[in-house]
């Protein structure tokens, strides 16, 4: 005879298999987000959290992949919250973040990466980082394929620009 | 480095390798498990009478519109101070949520509000109910709505909000959220330029440099601000207060331009008209949009051998440009399409992918975990070969080291004329020049 599971269970074996799968990169991406690795680990937890309070209401619109990222950025977004307000803020470095041993060129892209003005990091992680695909980033964001492809241009742009790398 | 392909490998590997991930917290699942659980209640059923009971209260109470859609507004906005997210709402806040929207003048669906107020419900129940209810009015993808959110439904999205509506919003979140804002939106003052002021600069600013008519400009979208930030050039913190203004041409929906300007009519920083550059071309070039097809294929590497890029490169090499390296080694081959004489593709890569399936004893399964890059080639050797090179496609990312450790990366030459195997080997290269 098998075990009949409560929905309840089910939502929390659910979540714990999201943990094992995502954890550990949502957690370099809040990194690279918030460039504080305890700000970081509270933004994870709470994206985790929120998951599960909205798994019912996850209607399958979107993947699984590019649901979790949604909250996971959101979440970010709130505790950094400047996506409502034109500001610039140039004292983005690094070192700000204590970076596991890193060589030159690791740290200049990392570095190049995280001084890229918001949208277009969160774009670019998405991207590189996470693998979605346009279509997805723009479920994930809410934004129009186009807006995501102009960000991911720009971003690109300004990479070249910092690093003079080539193809 | 920043290759289709290489790109996401390289990025991927840095932050795996430089940023902290919870490996060294075993606790972490443990925790977030535990906050998430609660106990569960016996559910009731709705009586009828108690449902027509509620109806009527709710008709009554949405006649009087008692509070208006910016007390609600605000009402919502210290609510999200206090407890965050609207999802992350009690289910009794949450219902209270949809009595200020009904307060608010707000029609909703009479009989879900009913069921709301049914004391037999569990939290959980309320919590969900009450959710779609909200976002039945307020769009909000896989539960995610905030107060942003809200206010775009009547107002439109944040960037076309009036001064008035974005130093109205600011003065709320500085009161209930001093937290979460990184700018402050305002209003001008006595001795500030004006909004129309601002424009006219802008507009002479875009006139000078770039020779811009204002009637090439598309008005309908310009956003405006007023705002007090903090900016850095380089020289330390700053508190400015500036007109933001971003606005898009008719001929270019892609690529903003805009200004930022000081109280006093200073130009501050502006971002002007895009400036297509060959590096953008190259790139559009490698993801095959300006090919009109994918770049590593047969016909997409013909393409590219007849796009007039041999030139191109010339001309910027005398110049002075510095071009890419990958890109000059592109140019050194030369790159065709089969004749009727030659094997087909299909039969090539048959037999290209056999060879690699039996060196690294791989099943059909396996297989689909490569991205193949192809090419017909034809003066590196006598006679034409079929080029297949094998990478990780981004799906091996989900499995673990052992198992993308059995799709080694080759390439494989395929004679054109008679499908004899000419190289197949392993490759760790990341760039065509290191392979062929």
């Amino acid at each position: 005879m098998g075990v009949v599971m409560n929905p309840d269970n089910i939502r929390q074996e659910m979540l714990r298999r999201l943990m094992t799968q995502y954890k550990n990169d949502l957690m370099r991406m809040s990194c690279a987000f918030l460039r504080d690795p305890a700000l970081a680990e509270d933004a994870v937890q709470e994206t985790f959290i929120k998951a599960y309070q909205a798994m019912t209401m996850f209607r399958g619109d979107s993947s699984e992949k590019t649901w979790l990222m949604r909250i996971a950025i959101n979440t970010c977004r709130n505790i950094r919250r400047d996506a409502w307000f034109r500001y610039v803020d140039r004292s983005i470095t690094p070192d700000i973040l204590p970076l596991q041993a890193a060589s030159d060129k690791d740290r200049a892209l990392l570095g190049a990466v995280m001084s890229l003005p918001y949208r277009h990091k969160e774009v670019v992680l998405l991207y590189y980082y996470q693998g979605l695909n346009l279509q997805e980033i723009s479920d994930t964001l809410g934004v129009a394929a186009s807006t995501v492809s102009t960000r991911l241009k720009k971003a690109r742009e300004r990479l070249h620009i910092e690093l003079k790398g080539g193809v | 480095m920043f290759d289709h392909v290489q790109q996401d490998n390289e990025l991927r590997r840095v932050m795996d390798a430089c940023l902290p991930g919870l490996e060294n917290k075993p606790g972490f699942d443990q925790n977030v498990i535990k906050q998430v659980r609660g106990d569960t209640k016996v559910k009731k059923k709705l009586s009828v009478g108690f449902v027509l009971m509620i109806v009527l209260v709710l008709t009554v109470v949405a006649a009087l519109a008692a509070i208006t859609l910016s007390e609600f507004y605000e009402k919502a906005i210290q609510k999200e101070g206090e407890s965050g997210l609207i999802q992350d709402w009690s289910a009794d806040d949450q219902a209270a949520l949809v009595d200020w929207m009904i307060d608010a003048g707000i029609e909703l669906d009479v009989e879900k509000v009913a069921r709301l107020h049914d004391t037999g419900l569990t939290d959980e129940e309320k919590s969900a109910l009450a959710m779609e209810i909200i976002t039945d009015y307020y769009p909000a993808r896989d539960g995610i709505l905030s107060t942003v959110d809200i206010i775009a439904k009547e107002k439109g999205p944040v960037e076309y909000w009036s001064l008035e509506d974005k130093a109205w919003f600011s003065e709320l979140m500085l009161e209930y959220q001093p937290d979460q804002i990184g700018g402050v939106n305002l209003l001008p003052g006595e001795g500030d330029i004006t909004q129309e002021e601002a424009i006219e600069i802008m507009y002479a600013y875009f006139k000078d440099t770039y020779g811009l008519e204002r009637g090439e400009f598309d008005e309908t979208t310009m956003s405006v601000s007023f705002a007090e930030a903090t900016w850095d050039d380089g020289s330390g913190p700053e508190l400015l207060t500036t007109w933001g203004i971003e606005i898009w041409l008719k001929t270019d929906s892609d690529h903003s331009l805009g200004v930022s300007i000081l109280p006093d009519g200073t130009m501050k920083e502006a971002h002007g008209p895009y400036v297509p550059n060959w590096r953008d071309d190259w790139y559009d070039t490698y993801i095959g949009e300006s090919l009109g097809k994918d770049f590593w294929t047969i016909e997409g590497t013909y393409a590219f051998s007849q796009s007039g890029w041999a030139q191109r490169v010339a001309d910027l090499q005398a110049q002075d440009e510095t071009i890419y390296a990958n890109l000059l080694h592109l140019l050194t081959k030369h790159f065709g399409l089969p004749g009727e004489t030659d094997i087909t593709p299909d039969e090539a890569l048959l037999i290209a992918n056999l060879a690699v399936s039996e060196t690294l004893n791989l099943t059909d399964d396996d297989m689909r975990f490569y991205q193949i890059r192809r090419a017909y080639l034809l003066d590196d050797y006598e006679f034409p070969v079929y080029f297949f090179w094998y990478l990780r496609s981004a799906e091996t990312q989900n499995l673990d080291d052992a198992e993308k450790e059995r799709l080694v990366q080759m390439v494989v030459l395929i004679n054109a004329t008679d499908g004899s195997i000419v190289r197949l080997e392993p490759t760790s290269g990341l760039s065509f020049a290191e392979i062929v």
